[in-house]
This record gives structure tokens, C-alpha cells and sequence, in this order.
């Protein structure tokens, strides 16, 4: 027994020793960061706030890499492709657990070929109405829209993204009918919104913020079962007795398939120590995000989770796979 | 006035007077080589400007976009080439002028009419940026949708040559805008497969390809055709009396259709150019004279495209939505330092807003000094020899759509959109219509379904609306007269025929057909 436990503390000694190896090894040059999305976007700005806080804690240059396209599987795919040594990873957001549900045929497989490093950010989303909207909350928007099916418009910025699928979920929960009116992005959507040809829109708050303060629009509620940092005064969703009502657009890192564990460990760690510091907190503010950590187990444990989720409701709303 | 407290002491810093320059410096070159756009160069430039101030870099970014409709004319007038899409149309008068050895005066008319343009272009930004939440508010989709309607019938009267291929490619264009992902639906359409077409065939990729690539095949099949050989002297570009009285109120009717067209997103300085051509063809005493070197033909583009440029800024200034792609990229500079343009953003931020415009003011007379006095600098830039020029630009085209996702996928489509550019030119179809078609057309598909979802489908919806009803009336006026101008224009000509068979006299030329 006490032998079996020398030998047991002898092997961790071995690994740690090991590990804290791989730690000085790693990184030793440029680490690419793939970025789904065009520069310019949230998804790009944010990523770039990581990678100037990564190279001053690795001492390595991290870049961003931009390679839109294909609705993120182009860029994805290449990094895939690339040697699982920890020097290419990819910027993951909500459209990688839902892909696998809106896609028949894809280059690769999310959870065979990519490993999940860490969450660092995410955006909570809101329900925002037009301010002559005759409900005040989650339960009078319900309400409403029972009363007369289909006839209360919500705004998306785009078909099968996460602000049209945050629709759908609620249509699914509450069991109500809002028609879905897609547009191509979220400033036309906005302005609709203001207009008043749609009523409702579940989106972040930048794009709505101003309008919100000039009266224009009103927030009901956050979408998330627990109140948000920040955010504490707004309803969430389970005040509606809604409690399964959460949607969020988040960011995480994630690397190729075979990726040492060790250098996963290293830039877990990395965006852990780095993210919590009140500069990073405060350049994510600006964005309308916040500091949301996952290690690489429990980041792993959500994007399953979020697949199951988007499945049921792409299901449920009837959008056919292609 | 706080034009003149915050924003002049604003532009006037070192830095922000530095990096105007650059920016329209580097507009003014990019815009005069064929091929590279003002979106183009903005997206390279896009990375150092997280490094400037937010104020420094937008004013850098804003002057590469106003100097490129500068800089574009050059081109279209010495070698028939566009130097970005919307001096396209300036190459239907502009490279006549050029043969007749009124090249001079046809580079200075343009550069006062971007500058009138311009300025007319800063005055309604000025006026309008605090009223305009109102007018943006009153257009929805049905109304968007008439205003497409009006600006593709619009499109088929700007062709040369015959107005079937004119039509044709117009309709050609409107197909190509359907490829990618259903708006609607999400529902792929024409991808064939290729992710790299979800999102559709970049405007950038279509227009580098059918303007850049396509010319310069064409070019090089033909080096002495275009040969440049006006030699630009400051004395050639005195217009003559003449010259000036025909050119001072088209400029002002462009810079007008340019403030219409600028502000509302989606149309931008190619369709305002468009529009103001063929409006002016309208209205002139000598229509004839269109398209063989009728100064009102560039004066009324040249204006209209920089007025459009300057009032594009309105909603993306006042409501933080963009007009057009190059203001998207821009929007999206400031967003990566924390701003997101809107209506609080003259209050939040008013050094950048004021700053930003007093900046267009600097930057329009640093411009008039650029393609006036060193006029001759770019000029030069177009006689380095075409193997050297063609290689180079074609690498930067090559480049240029490599840049904008990173991926090979791109460069192959501008090639092959290139040669597919060619060949219509050979059989004598012309690209411009086809990107207004490209343009509006998936506006027109994306508005016209929204506005019936939200009216649950009823097509009562377009005329219901007051608005969306003028303009459908607009569009409905322009096609009988279109309808009856060909008519008029079919029997000058069997009049013409019939007076040749009664003289017999073969050698005299018939009435040339009216163009529609």
C-alpha cells in the first residue's frame, strides 16, 4: 500500500516534471489564431483583445488569422488539417454546435477532430421589443402572443443564426407562435425594430443600447436563468417561469484533434490568469461581453450540451438539414 | 458650430492631417490604377488602423474612399478603363473627350465636379446627419423595394449599343445575386457545392473581375488600341467657354441625384453615377451627343459619384448603418476600438464626428490640389509601359481577392469571372449593367419578400404606401417613356431610310439609331 502510493506520487512527479517541460516548450514561435468570422466583426475584435493579452503572457507572438466563409467551416476545416502541435487553433463560437444540426455533409466532425481548449467570453442576449410593444415582460410578451398566433414579429440577423435559432427556442419553451423575419445582419434588423414592422428581436445589447436609452426600445428580459454579472436589475428569464430560456453568444478557443494535453493545460491556464484581470474586463465591456471562463472539461461538457439544445430546436422549428 | 470648435482643431492635428493626406494620396493612386478599389484598399489598410487613434484611422480610411472617385476618372478618360466602378460610366464620354484631344479638359472638368460634389455632398451630410433618423425611419421595405424597381429600369437605359444586351445583362446580373444561401430560407442556391459560395459571389471578387481582369485581357489582345497618348499640360486643361457653360448645371443636377442616392443603403456612387448619366441624357437639348464626348456626360457622374461618396456617411454616422461595403469596413475599424457609430455617437463622441468631417473639407482640397497641379503625376503613373502595368496589377487584383478571406477559392473566381468578362466584351455585352443588377438585385429579392412577410403576403403592401407608391410611379412613368422614345426612334429611322431610297444617295449615313 505505502509502496503503491510512492510509486503513485513518483509518476506525478514524472508527468508534472514532464508537463512543466512541455510548459517551457511551448509556445516557441508564432501561434496562428483562425478567425471564422471577417476582421471587424465581434467574434474578430474580441479574439484580437485575447491574442495581444496571450503573446504578453506566453512571450510568443499569437496572430489572428482571418478565413470566413462556408458559414465558419472553411476556416475550420483548415484547421483541422493542420499538425495538432498547438500552433494552429480556431476561435470557436455558437455556430460550431449548431452546424452539426443544420449541415447533411461536413469536411470534418466537431467532436472527433477538435479539441476544446477554453471559453473566455461570451455576449448575453437580451429580449428587446419595440417600445409600443403592449408587454412589459417575458409573461405579458407570452401572453400576446397566444392571444393571437403569429401575428407578433421577431427580427434575426440572419436565417439559421443564433439570433433567428434564440427565436425559435422561445416559439419551442413558451410554446407561443412569433413569425421569424430574417435580415441580413443586425443593423437593418435594428432599424426595423425601431420602426416598429417587427415588435420583438433576441439579440446583445451594443447594436440596441442607443435606442434603448432614447426610448425607442425596451429590454424585457436577459436570456439566462441566472441574472448576469452586470446586469442584475433585468428580469432573466426564469422571473417568467421560463427557466430553460437561455441563449448567449460565447467564444472559445479550440485546437486540432491530438493536440498534447499539456500545451491545452498551458493555454487554458494562459486565458484563465489573463482574462480576470480589469483591463481585459473592461476592453470586453466596450464589445458588450463579458469574462466567461470554461476550462477545456467543462467547455467540452457545454458544447455538448449546446448541440443537444440547437438539435431540439432546429427539430422542433422544422429547418431541414442540407 | 462645433464644426469649427471641435472638429477643425481635431483635423488639424498633426497626425489626423498626416494620415488624410495619406489616405487620399493612396485613394487618388488606387482609384486611377484599374482594378484595385477603394474596398479593396481599405480591407488592406484595415490592420494598421488598430494601431492609430480611432479618429486618425477613420480619417485615414474615409480619404482612401473619397480620393478613389477622384483618382478614378483619370483612368476611365485616358485608357476607357474604370479606375473603380462607379467612374465606370465616366468612360462613355470621358475617353471620347480623350480622342478628340480634350483629354486636359476632360481631367479638369472631373476633378471640379468631384469637388463640387463633394462639397454639396459635406454641406447635406452636415444639414441632414441631425434630421435624418426620421427619413431613415420612413423607409421600409416595401419602400426599398420601389426605389430598386425605379434604380434597375433605371440601369437598362445606360448601356451603349443595343438595349436587349443592356436588359440582358441586367438580368444577368440579378441571377448571379441569387447564388448563395437563401435569405429566407437559408436554403442554398446555385453553390454547387462549394462552401465558398454560401454567402454568395462577393461584390468585390465580380466587379475586380469583370472590370479589372476582363480589361486587362482585352487590353493586352489589343495593346495599341487604348495606347495613351495625351500628354496632360496644365494649359490642355482650360475648358473652353463653351465647356464651362455645359458643364456647371449637370454637375450640380449629379451632385443632387448623388445626395438622393448616397444616403440610402445599398444603392452607392455607382448607381448614383448611373442614374445622373442617364438622367442628363434625358434632359439634355442634344442627346446625340452622348457617348462621343459630351462633357454634361462626365461632369453630372463625376459629381453625383463624390456627392454620393460624402452623403453614403449619413446613416452610417447618424444610425450606424452602412451604405455601402467600404463603409462597412469602416464601421467595423470603429467598432474595434469600442464606438459603434450611431445616433448618440455626434454627442458621445463628438470630437471623431466633427472631426471626421472637417477632415472631408481638408481632404476634398488637398484632392483639387492633387489632380490639378500634379495631375501629371498620375497621368505618368498610367504610361508606365502596360508590361509592366498589366503583370503588376493583375498580381494586385490576385492579391487583393486573396485578401479578403484568405482563401485560394477567391483568386480562381476573379480569374474566371475575368475571362467570362472577355468574352462578353467580344460580343460587345457591357459589365456595368450587370453589377447594377448584381447590386440591387438581391436588395430587390430580399426586400420585395420581407415586405410581403410582414404584410402576409399581400402585394396591396407596394401601393398602400405613399412613399413606396411615388416611386413605383416614378418606375412606371420611365418605362413608357423609354417604350416611346424607342417607338419615336424606330420611325425617325424608316423615315431616314425611306428619305435615303427617295435621294439614292448610298454614301450618306442614316440617322444613327437612338440609344435606349
Amino acid at each position: 500500500m505505502f509502496n503503491q502510493t510512492k510509486k503513485l506520487l513518483a509518476t506525478v512527479a514524472v508527468l508534472m516534471v514532464g508537463t512543466a517541460s512541455w510548459a517551457q516548450d511551448y509556445p516557441t514561435k508564432t501561434v496562428n489564431v483562425v478567425v471564422t468570422y471577417s476582421a471587424g466583426g465581434t467574434t474578430d475584435i474580441l479574439t484580437r483583445i485575447l491574442v495581444e493579452e496571450l503573446s504578453e503572457e506566453l512571450g510568443q507572438p499569437f496572430v489572428v488569422e482571418n478565413r470566413p466563409g462556408g458559414g465558419t467551416v472553411i476556416g475550420t476545416a483548415s484547421v483541422v488539417q493542420a499538425p495538432a502541435d498547438g500552433y494552429t487553433l480556431v476561435v470557436a463560437a455558437p455556430a460550431f454546435t449548431v452546424n452539426p444540426s443544420l449541415r447533411k455533409s461536413l469536411p470534418f466532425s466537431y467532436s472527433d477532430d477538435l479539441v476544446p481548449v477554453a471559453r473566455f467570453a461570451a455576449t448575453p442576449y437580451f429580449v428587446i421589443a419595440n417600445a409600443e410593444l403592449e408587454a412589459d415582460d417575458l409573461t405579458g410578451l407570452v401572453e400576446l402572443a397566444k392571444a393571437d398566433p403569429g401575428a407578433i414579429n421577431y427580427a434575426s440577423a440572419g436565417v439559421n443564426g443564433a439570433t433567428h435559432l434564440t427565436g425559435e427556442l422561445f416559439n419551442l419553451l413558451a410554446g407561443v407562435e412569433l413569425t421569424h423575419v430574417p435580415y441580413n445582419g443586425t443593423g437593418p434588423a435594428v432599424l426595423d425594430l425601431v420602426r416598429g414592422d417587427v415588435q420583438v428581436m433576441f439579440v446583445g445589447l451594443p447594436a440596441t443600447q442607443q435606442h434603448i436609452d432614447e426610448g425607442t426600445l425596451k429590454v424585457l428580459a436577459v436570456i439566462s436563468s441566472t441574472p448576469v454579472a452586470g446586469y442584475e436589475n433585468i428580469p432573466t428569464s426564469s422571473e417568467s417561469g421560463l427557466g430553460r430560456f437561455e441563449a448567449e453568444a460565447w467564444f472559445g478557443i479550440m485546437a486540432p484533434a491530438g493536440t498534447p494535453s499539456d500545451v491545452v493545460q498551458t493555454l487554458s491556464a494562459a486565458i484563465e490568469a489573463r482574462i480576470s484581470t480589469d483591463a481585459f474586463k473592461a476592453r470586453l465591456e466596450n464589445l458588450g461581453a463579458i469574462e466567461s471562463f470554461l476550462g477545456p472539461e467543462a467547455f467540452g461538457e457545454f458544447l455538448s450540451a449546446e448541440e443537444t439544445k440547437w438539435r431540439e430546436v432546429i427539430e422542433a422549428a422544422g429547418i431541414e438539414a442540407q | 458650430m462645433e464644426l469649427f470648435t471641435v472638429g477643425f482643431p481635431v483635423a488639424f492635428s498633426f497626425d489626423n492631417l498626416l494620415y488624410c493626406f495619406v489616405g487620399v494620396f493612396l485613394g487618388t493612386m488606387l482609384g486611377a490604377l484599374p482594378g484595385i478599389g477603394a474596398l479593396a484598399a481599405i480591407s488592406m489598410l484595415l490592420p494598421i488602423t488598430f494601431y492609430l487613434e480611432p479618429t486618425t484611422g477613420i480619417v485615414m480610411l474615409a480619404g482612401v474612399y473619397y480620393g478613389a472617385e477622384y483618382g478614378g476618372s483619370t483612368a476611365s478618360i485616358l485608357l476607357n478603363l474604370p479606375g473603380t466602378p462607379s467612374n465606370a460610366v465616366t468612360c462613355l464620354d470621358g475617353y471620347p473627350m480623350a480622342q478628340n484631344g480634350r483629354a486636359g479638359v476632360a481631367l479638369f472638368t472631373t476633378t471640379i465636379a468631384s469637388f463640387v460634389g463633394g462639397v454639396v455632398g459635406i454641406l447635406m451630410l452636415l444639414l441632414l446627419t441631425p434630421f435624418i433618423v426620421g427619413v431613415a425611419l420612413a423607409f421600409g421595405s416595401a419602400e426599398y423595394f420601389s426605389v430598386m424597381v425605379l434604380g434597375l429600369i433605371a440601369a437598362s437605359t445606360i448601356s451603349q449599343g443595343s438595349a436587349i444586351k443592356g436588359l440582358s445583362m441586367v438580368a444577368l446580373g440579378v441571377l448571379l445575386s441569387t447564388v448563395g444561401a437563401d435569405v429566407n430560407t437559408g436554403i442554398e442556391r446555385y453553390s454547387f457545392g462549394f462552401l465558398e459560395l454560401i454567402n454568395g459571389i462577393n461584390i468585390i471578387i465580380l466587379a475586380m473581375g469583370l472590370f479589372g481582369v476582363s480589361e486587362i485581357i482585352s487590353s493586352a489582345n489589343a495593346l495599341h488600341r487604348n495606347k495613351l497618348t495625351a500628354n496632360v499640360s496644365l494649359a490642355s486643361m482650360i475648358p473652353s467657354r463653351e465647356e464651362v457653360r455645359r458643364s456647371a448645371v449637370p454637375m450640380l443636377r449629379g451632385s443632387a441625384v448623388g445626395c438622393v442616392f448616397g444616403p440610402l443603403p445599398g444603392t452607392g456612387p455607382s448607381l448614383a453615377a448611373f442614374l445622373s448619366y442617364a438622367l442628363e441624357k434625358r434632359v439634355s437639348s442634344r442627346p446625340e451627343a452622348f457617348g462621343r464626348g459630351a462633357i454634361e456626360g462626365i461632369a453630372s457622374p463625376e459629381a453625383a459619384n463624390n456627392a454620393a461618396v460624402q452623403t453614403a456617411f449619413i446613416p452610417a454616422l447618424s444610425l450606424g448603418i452602412p451604405g455601402t461595403a467600404t463603409i462597412a469596413v469602416m464601421i467595423g475599424a470603429l467598432m474595434a476600438h469600442g464606438i459603434s457609430p450611431g445616433p448618440r455617437m455626434v454627442s458621445d463622441h463628438p470630437d471623431l464626428f466633427w472631426g471626421l468631417i472637417a477632415s472631408f473639407w481638408i481632404g476634398n482640397v488637398m484632392l483639387l490640389v492633387l489632380n490639378i497641379p500634379f495631375i501629371g503625376l498620375w497621368v505618368r503613373i498610367l504610361t508606365i509601359p502596360y508590361h509592366y502595368l498589366y503583370p503588376a496589377i493583375l498580381t494586385l487584383i490576385c492579391v487583393g481577392a486573396y485578401s479578403i478571406n484568405n482563401n485560394a477559392f477567391d483568386v480562381f473566381l476573379v480569374l474566371v469571372i475575368g475571362a467570362f468578362g472577355h468574352v462578353m466584351r467580344l460580343l460587345r455585352f457591357e459589365p456595368a449593367p450587370l453589377i447594377v443588377g448584381f447590386i440591387l438585385g438581391s436588395l430587390l429579392e430580399e426586400h420585395f419578400r420581407r415586405a410581403l412577410l410582414l404584410g402576409r403576403g399581400d402585394f396591396m403592401v407596394f401601393m398602400e404606401r405613399p412613399i413606396s407608391a411615388v416611386f413605383l410611379g416614378l418606375a412606371t412613368i420611365m418605362v413608357a417613356w423609354i417604350v416611346g422614345s424607342s417607338i419615336r426612334s424606330a420611325r425617325r429611322s424608316t423615315l431616314a431610310r425611306r428619305l435615303q431610297q427617295r435621294t439614292g444617295d448610298e454614301n450618306k449615313s442614316p440617322l444613327k439609331k437612338e440609344e435606349t
